[in-house]
């Protein structure tokens, strides 16, 4: 498989701050990254150091090959890219943006990037100034892919954008990816990563904890489980089920915290007389940490 | 070279051009208007002027006869405001060239464009000076226009040179202001510098027609390079400009090497 972005050891230092420490990242064609993390994390550090806006203090990017040291330009050809808190120039429409970077990136064909436009409902002839945060980074995203990219690159792409046109966004972006196309995108919304991403990184103090498949990462989660029974049930009956990390009895209520397959656990609470069940996901800094500790146990 | 980005600068720059340039026609349009009376009352002034400090005088590029013709012109356009306004103009661009996407955020975007950044630092300096060249035409075309009506005796070919020569000067500043912002990507700062540099350099020349202890100070100045006063005579200075447009170059290179290397902040 061809591999589209390369990282070795990358790390960027603003003074004595680590914003990144020793990033090492393999993405081939065809797939979509998720890159998570918690704000400050280092996830928008690795991705303007992949578009050469800032360069890295150790280490080195390779994109299609060509290290990034020795010029960008080329490989800027064949990137599309939505910053994050994006940015666009207040005066100009929608249409003046797409033809200013069609010009500058000599590709003055944009019935892609209108197919786009209205597929995510933009409406390309106001100015940007005028549009609302959702519609500009509508307006980002379309102009990231309006060259036909191999690869995008996407600073938490789908912010501000409302459940319908996240929806078309995400389904343009697997098609993309269907279509040979190579994405990273930072995002602190799991269920985004879940639904879109093929691999999952993330993020810790600049350190990239985990690298994993999604489906792997899914499995390895916790989840919050909440019985509510017609009677008290004692914690202890949960404790040494499979997959069962923490419990705790509280009234009529046990609630559990549980890794992987959920049906032990299940049947063992179906034993008593079992009036409701709850699932909640946790929030993604609780992956975060529950996964690192996780990590350090099985070390 | 870049046409969109040229255009693009060009078109953000409009504003800045219109503006700057009607300020400089109408100010050089009303003294040529009254240019007739000045004339009218020469002996009441001259003998005035003899009277004002030297300093002041020097200040003000009041320089031989007030009256005369190039005297006016040199002391009313050239002295003061022509310079200074082009200055204005150049500077003030300049300092939005990076440095100013760079604090709004815009820079990102065109960044990510498969253009380099020498391209891009070169195309907005290649826009500035297009900006400058209409300015300094408007004012080259009001003072040719307005002289010749205001019965200004004073040559075409010594008006152009001495608006040259005022654009001239006005380069190194602007290629200041281009590397103070691609250092720093503070607008501030890119105004700034160029201007704190600008003033000290300005009253340097000025006044060091008046100090002996001044006067070998006065090659550090660009004023004193640029030789305004002596084009406007009909003897431009070829040194002296050869001499701006090295120092605009050397200041250039600086920006675009500095630029290479410069982490793009939000």
């Amino acid at each position: 498989m061809t591999v589209v972005v390369h990282t070795k050891q990358l790390s960027k230092d603003y003074g004595r701050r680590r914003a990144l420490h020793q990033l090492d990242l393999d993405l081939h064609a065809g797939e979509v990254y998720g890159l998570l993390g918690p704000n400050g994390a280092g996830k928008t550090t690795t991705i303007r150091l992949l578009m050469d806006l800032i360069r890295p203090t150790r280490g080195r990017v390779v994109l299609f090959g060509e290290d990034l040291a020795t010029g960008s330009v080329q490989a800027r050809q064949r990137i599309g890219y939505v910053p994050g808190d994006l940015v666009l120039y207040d005066r100009l429409t929608g249409e003046e943006h797409l033809r200013l970077f069609a010009g500058l990136r000599g590709h003055p064909d944009l019935t892609e990037a209108r197919v786009l436009a209205k597929r995510l409902d933009l409406d390309l002839g106001r100015r940007a100034g005028e549009l609302s945060k959702g519609n500009r980074q509508k307006l980002g995203i379309v102009q990231a892919f309006l060259h036909h990219p191999e690869l995008v690159i996407l600073d938490e792409p789908a912010s501000g954008l409302d459940p319908v046109a996240q929806r078309e966004f995400h389904a343009h972006l697997r098609e993309f990816a269907a279509d040979g196309g190579t994405a990273l995108f930072s995002s602190h919304v799991l269920s985004e990563v879940e639904q879109v991403a093929d691999r999952v990184g993330i993020l810790l103090s600049g350190t990239l904890v985990v690298d994993a498949r999604v489906d792997a990462l899914k499995a390895k989660a916790l989840r919050a489980l909440t019985f509510t029974f017609a009677e008290p049930v004692p914690a202890s009956v949960f404790e040494g089920v499979a997959g069962v990390r923490e419990v705790r009895a509280d009234g009529m209520s046990v609630h559990c915290r549980v890794v992987g397959p959920v049906g032990e656990l299940v049947r063992a609470a179906a034993l008593y007389s079992l009036v409701n069940v709850t699932s909640q996901e946790p929030d993604l800094q609780e992956i975060f940490l529950d996964y690192v500790e996780g990590e350090d146990r099985g070390r | 070279m870049a046409a969109e980005l040229i255009g693009k600068t060009l078109r953000d720059n409009r504003g800045s051009a219109l503006g700057w340039g009607a300020v400089l026609v109408a100010s050089v349009g009303l003294q040529l208007a009254v240019y007739p009376a000045v004339r009218n009352a020469r002996a009441d002034l001259d003998q005035l002027l003899d009277a004002y400090p030297e300093a002041f005088k020097a200040l003000f590029g009041v320089q031989g006869s007030f009256t005369s013709g190039v005297g006016y012109v040199q002391a009313e356009v050239f002295g003061f405001l022509a310079p200074l306004v082009l200055l204005g103009v150049v500077i003030g661009q300049a300092a939005r060239a990076t440095a100013a996407e760079e604090r709004a955020g815009t820079l990102d975007l065109l960044l990510a464009n498969p253009v380099s950044r020498t391209r891009v630092l070169a195309d907005k300096a290649l826009a500035i000076v297009v900006s400058l060249l209409a300015v300094t035409a408007a004012l080259a075309a009001v003072l040719v226009v307005g002289g010749r009506m205001a019965g200004l005796d004073v040559p075409v070919p010594g008006l152009m040179a001495a608006c040259a020569a005022s654009a001239v000067v006005a380069l190194p500043f602007g290629a200041l202001a281009l590397l103070v912002g691609a250092t720093t990507g503070r607008p501030g700062w890119a105004v700034a510098v160029p201007v704190g540099v600008a003033l000290p350099a300005f009253l340097l020349d000025a006044l060091s027609a008046l100090s002996d202890d001044l006067r070998p100070w006065r090659v550090l100045s660009p004023f004193h390079h640029a030789g305004i006063d002596d084009a406007l005579a009909g003897h431009p200075g070829w040194g002296g400009i050869a001499v701006l447009l090295l120092v605009t170059a050397v200041l250039m290179g600086a920006a675009i090497a500095v630029f290479q290397r410069h982490d793009v902040t939000r």
